[in-house]
């Protein structure tokens, strides 16, 4: 091949000059027809969820985690859930709302809200507490499990300066509850848990108010915060997203036995109200002998009362391909968990389906009566079924 | 041409031919595996090319270093001279590599269908945008790599009887056959793998076909003749024949069950448009179309939903258009209410017949329901069809159809499809689409998703009231005052048409409706977004970027970047390069690869371009697309044949005349966008039959022969400066496919979604453009 000196002659310097200036007119006329992106505009603002737009910089400050030490080099543990990560200075947690900031742990996701209205209560999936009333559904950013199914996944599954937020302190939820005339704030959609701090503080805002707080939770959390959690709320579910280690490592990169930990130890600690619902998924943890040792460890662990809800899986976020569980399935599952003995068994996620209804255990007559999200008759006096006098456990009074 | 070197010419048609057709069949397969989305096609197109290019002309040099064997350094039509340990032109390279091609092509099949396993792959997971890319590199490494090699082992076996471009000369006529025949034989009565297998021997025996010849010819030498060797396809052909139908359906039935591994599969059929595939469990049936998940029986709610709040929004529905959804359910809850007749689009019968089998009796019954007419074509068509011969006649209008993830989809979300709905529906009739969306916050990209399908749908009608969910609806209406959000009025109805449901009650309605809800659509759809027209399709673009934020945050940003993208910056770095070509700065043999590189890339554009905008004005026909496909290829031949003819032997006019094609491509990339306008602005119909018979063929035969006019020229100049022709070959034929390779994922994946066919059209014109410049300027060799 002929190799050619690299020369600058002057007539290849002009031609070359010549092609960059017509390209700069002809780029310039062309700006002329290139598509922008409209200017970002902001939502509307909303009546019963956050204050005007959106705020992308946050006023409220990152606050301090409750539960962390402090590591050698400025390097922190978090103690917050079973992962326990060892967070360098700068970085974050698996979660990616805790920071390490010097030496120091702090929750990212304090005050700030992405989701906040009032919703039924039955779509939280707790049946036994307040049947047929609007409860006030806060989430804030981030999870500290990974399910590949997440129906909630650009909240759940993004760092907290991806999401749009708005900044409401504790007292604004609050504020905003009663103006909407709802006697229960429930967290939710996300994880609650790993926004420690200010679920515990909207927590204890609320029910100085006089309202109930609600929690709905993966259940990843550590001994320690949860016995403090408990403390301030009034019920609790608890997602057992599947009954074998396999199934939590494969879908959630959690790992079974710190979520049965906590079921038990709020069934110990007595204080809240606790329902567990658990997900069912065709062709990863529907089949009958998981169900049925799902259904043996509830009864000895935690006794014959506490709901259970099996819910109906939806593809979402990367199970796309996969169809939803088939009914049949559910009401399957339903039978195979009265048979064992639990009282209070429900389909869940499938709004309209009798299965939602309460039925007195020992009657066997319909108690509460739940078409879609509306409750259209709730019989349940004093705690107790009308008909027999058998005691019905909840919360079911205001 | 001399007998013998027409011997090996079916062998070489047949590299273009199996290209083709394997080409055809392993995309097919890789899209059921993979999610089929615009940029994830062209991934896959790119690792093809990318792999042929690096086979023609990386490999055989590596081999060539390793063995110290050094080729023939002749041009065009030279007599050849031994020079090495092998003398030029033996053909047991290229026997070999045929050889290697046949047992190769089953076993691309088998591991396309493992992929999942291999990937580690849960059932139900869809595949991101990386995974994709680094698995359809993985598994078409093996094939292309040797049809690249395959390309230059002919161009050297054939060095001493046919020039390069002849060579690419008759691989463009197999490609050709292989096109027809593939797109007009082998999809409608063949599966892939008895094409897959009938392929193999084809090429196998090939390989021994040419090896025999050769030996023949030593013998001939020797003086001894072999007449019964001559009988050799023969045996081959008989055992094809009797051995590919029983070990076709023997693989077919052990990949199938690889690729639904966790699922109970019970039929997967091929028809012309793809892959539909039925599982069960227990008695819910779901049905898949090219591996994404179309519909599942007994899912009730979605197909309530789906069907009342539209049909209740109209006091008296009596005619119903249905696109889609005839597997959902909706067509069984459309005939609940009063109407009178249904007319039911869908463009596969294959999926009907096929979910017939499957269907619970009530959906079986709904579809042989006397008041629905079945209408099997695109949905598209259908509409533009009914509103010029029967405008405003439809009381009801139902969209059921995926998000807009292909240009094919994104058809039926553009103001333009829109319009012609209006067009179609009276005016106090309602329209309804269904769009994903998000219950309880929508992301960024969601929103922008909503946004620009909620925009267009209000750029067209003059209400519209969009609920909000997971799956959301967009009702319109061509006249205000018709949609009510009225929750009595609407129960009324209900009420009125004793409409009985199996899981939808008036609470769904009354909380759809709510306040709180309708407040929440706002923060949805209200956002901004540009408009999604025909030839801008925005929602496109909106589609991928919501998808790629499911994977890689990374791979979203870029993608959001996109959007900001400017021609200007494109000028800039190709005033930088042409700046560096023509001061000489690069190496100046550089200007001819690279200008193939243009060409293939601009041909690569083209015809991406022109289906696209074929699907526009005349709507998704199978065979029409296929057609215009092919032209491309017709072109191809025509262009090189051409070249071949005309070809200098002075550099320097081989030289401007490959600057004049490039000049001639600059010329009609322009004169693409002005003709397309032209012929969506005619009169709808009037010159539908030329337009689509005569005009869209012929562009896309000046495409193609542009393409490859080019390649003959490059490869006599390349060749004329001394450089062995099989590595020139080699060079060329890799520059031609990195730049198609280039052109297939810029033009479908980013171009068109986001600048516009317009635009796109003119980027390719700048690029051919300065192309010629430097061609022109840069004299080499002259």
């Amino acid at each position: 091949m002929v190799q050619a000196k690299v020369r600058l002659s002057r007539r290849r310097f002009l031609q070359g000059a010549a092609a960059f200036a017509g390209s700069t007119v002809a780029g310039s006329l062309l700006a002329g027809c290139g598509r922008i992106a409209g200017a970002e505009r902001l939502p509307t603002p909303t009546t019963l969820g956050p204050e005007a737009s959106p705020s992308p910089t946050p006023r409220v400050r990152p606050k301090e985690a409750k539960y962390y030490a402090q590591l050698a080099n400025g390097q922190v543990r978090c103690l917050q859930c079973p992962r326990r990560c060892q967070i360098a200075t700068g970085a974050r947690g698996f979660c990616q709302t805790r920071e390490n900031q010097k030496g120091r742990l702090y929750s990212l996701v304090y005050g700030r809200l992405c989701i906040a209205r009032p919703v039924p209560i039955e779509k939280s999936a707790i049946f036994h507490l307040l049947p047929g009333t609007q409860s006030y559904s806060v989430a804030t950013a981030g999870c500290n499990l990974a399910c590949m199914y997440c129906q909630n996944y650009a909240v759940a599954r993004a760092r907290p300066e991806e999401v749009e937020a708005w900044d409401m302190l504790p007292e604004d939820v609050v504020a905003k509850a009663l103006q909407g005339r709802c006697p229960s704030i429930t967290l939710s959609y996300s994880e609650p848990t790993i926004a420690f701090e200010n679920l515990l503080e909207v927590a204890k805002a609320a029910r100085a108010r006089g309202l109930r707080v609600l929690v709905k939770t993966g259940g990843y959390i550590n001994g320690e915060p949860l016995k403090e959690l408990c403390g301030h709320i009034d019920a609790i579910n608890v997602d057992l997203k599947g009954f074998s280690e396999q199934f939590y490592q494969q879908v959630c990169q959690g790992e079974l036995r710190h979520v049965l930990e906590t079921i038990k130890a709020i069934k110990e600690d007595g204080r809240p109200w606790l329902e567990v619902a658990n997900l069912v998924v065709p062709g990863y943890n529907d089949n009958e002998p998981m169900i049925r040792a799902l259904c043996a460890w509830f009864k000895d662990n935690l006794g014959e009362e506490v709901p259970l809800f099996f819910s109906r899986f939806e593809p979402a976020y990367r199970l796309k391909g996969l169809p939803p569980t088939p009914i049949e399935t559910l009401e399957k599952a339903q039978q195979i968990a009265r048979a064992a003995g639990l009282r209070f068994v429900y389909v869940g996620n499938v709004p309209g389906h009798r299965g939602q209804n309460t039925y007195c255990p020992r009657c066997g007559k319909l108690l509460v009566e739940r078409v879609g999200f509306e409750v259209k008759q709730n019989r349940v006096a004093g705690g107790k079924c009308p008909y027999c006098g058998e005691a019905i456990v909840g919360r079911w009074q205001g | 041409m001399s007998k013998v070197a027409g011997s090996v010419v079916p062998s070489i048609a047949l590299i273009g031919f199996t290209s083709i057709i394997g080409q055809v069949v392993l995309l097919r397969e890789l899209l059921v595996v993979f999610y089929g989305n615009e940029l994830s096609v062209a991934a896959m197109l790119a690792a093809w090319l990318l792999w042929v290019a690096t086979g023609s002309s990386l490999f055989p040099r590596l081999i060539g270093v390793l063995s110290r064997e050094s080729g023939p350094a002749c041009g065009p039509g030279t007599a050849d001279a031994p020079n090495g340990t092998r003398a030029a032109g033996h053909p047991g390279p290229f026997s070999a590599l045929q050889a290697a091609v046949a047992l190769v092509l089953p076993l691309e099949i088998l591991f396309v269908r493992n992929v999942r396993s291999l990937a580690g792959a849960l059932p139900g997971e869809v595949f991101g945008f990386f995974p994709t890319l680094v698995w359809s590199f993985v598994a078409l490494a093996p094939l292309c790599i040797l049809l690249g090699w395959l390309f230059t082992a002919a161009c050297q076996m054939a060095a001493d009887r046919l020039s390069v471009g002849q060579v690419y000369l008759y691989e463009s006529m197999g490609s050709v056959a292989g096109g027809l025949l593939s797109s007009f034989v082998l999809l409608y009565h063949f599966d892939p793998w008895q094409i897959i297998l009938g392929l193999s021997a084809l090429n196998l025996a090939s390989a021994w076909g040419v090896w025999k010849v050769a030996r023949g010819r030593e013998r001939e030498l020797r003086g001894s003749r072999g007449r019964l060797a001559r009988l050799w396809p023969l045996p081959i052909a008989l055992a094809a024949i009797l051995l590919i139908p029983p070990a076709a359906a023997f693989l077919q039935d052990l990949s199938l069950r690889q690729r639904w591994r966790g699922y109970e599969l019970v039929e997967s059929r091929d028809s012309i448009y793809g892959n539909l595939a039925v599982t069960v469990r227990g008695s819910q049936h779901s049905f898949f179309e090219n591996g994404l998940l179309l519909s599942t029986t007994e899912d009730f709610l979605a197909a309530e939903e789906g069907a009342h709040y539209v049909l209740l929004e109209h006091p008296k529905p009596r005619r119903v258009l249905l696109i889609g959804g005839g597997t959902s359910g909706l067509l069984r809850e459309v005939l609940k209410h009063p109407v009178e007749s249904v007319d039911y689009v869908e463009l596969d019968p294959t999926l009907i017949e096929t979910a017939k089998r499957f269907l619970p009796a009530p959906d079986r019954l709904a579809l042989r329901d006397p008041r629905v007419a079945m209408h099997f074509l695109d949905g598209r068509l259908y509409v533009q069809g009914q509103a010029t011969q029967n405008p405003h006649y439809y009381d009801v209008a139902l969209l059921a159809v995926p998000h807009p993830f292909t240009a094919q989809v994104n058809r039926l979300y553009t103001l333009e499809f829109l319009q012609a709905v209006r067009q179609v529906l009276q005016g106090d009739g309602v329209f309804s689409m269904g769009i994903i969306s998000a219950e309880n916050y929508p992301s960024q990209e969601m929103q922008r998703l909503d946004a620009c399908v909620y925009r267009t749908v209000k750029e067209v009608f003059a209400e519209v009231l969009a609920l909000p969910g997971d799956h959301a609806l967009v009702l319109a209406s061509p006249r205000s005052g018709v949609l009510t959000a009225d929750v009595s009025t609407l129960l009324a109805r209900w009420q009125e048409r004793r409409i009985e449901t199996a899981l939808l009650t008036p609470s769904h309605l009354r909380l759809r409706l709510s306040p709180e809800r309708l407040e929440y659509a706002r923060r949805t759809f209200g956002g901004p977004a540009l408009l999604n027209h025909d030839f801008e399709p925005i929602g496109l673009y909106y589609d991928l970027v919501l998808w790629s934020g499911q994977y890689s945050a990374g791979l979203r940003d870029i993608l959001r970047g996109a959007l900001a993208f400017h021609s200007v910056w494109l000028l800039l770095v190709l005033a930088t390069v042409s700046l560096a070509l023509m001061t000489g700065i690069t190496p100046p043999g550089a200007a001819v690869p690279l200008g193939l590189a243009v060409l293939g890339g601009a041909g690569m554009a083209w015809e991406v371009v022109l289906v696209f905008a074929f699907q526009v004005l005349h709507g998704y026909v199978y065979h029409q697309i296929a057609l215009v496909v092919t032209a491309f290829m017709v072109g191809l031949t025509a262009g090189s044949w051409w070249a071949t003819r005309v070809r200098a032997e002075e550099a320097g006019a081989n030289r401007r005349r490959l600057a004049l094609i490039l000049g001639v491509a600059a010329a009609y990339s322009l004169l693409l966008p002005p003709a397309f306008s032209f012929l969506a602005a005619g009169p709808a119909g009037s010159y539908g039959f030329v337009s689509a018979q005569v005009v869209f063929p012929g562009l896309t035969i000046i495409a193609g022969g542009l393409v490859g006019a080019a390649f003959p020229l490059a490869s006599a100049l390349y060749v004329g400066q001394g450089t062995r022709a099989s590595r020139a070959a080699g060079i060329l034929y890799a520059a031609d496919l990195v730049g198609a390779s280039l052109g297939a994922l810029a033009t479908g994946a980013l171009l068109i979604p986001v600048l516009g066919l317009a635009q796109t059209a003119l980027t390719v014109a700048l690029i051919s453009g300065f192309g010629s410049v430097v061609l022109l300027t840069r004299r080499w060799g002259d």
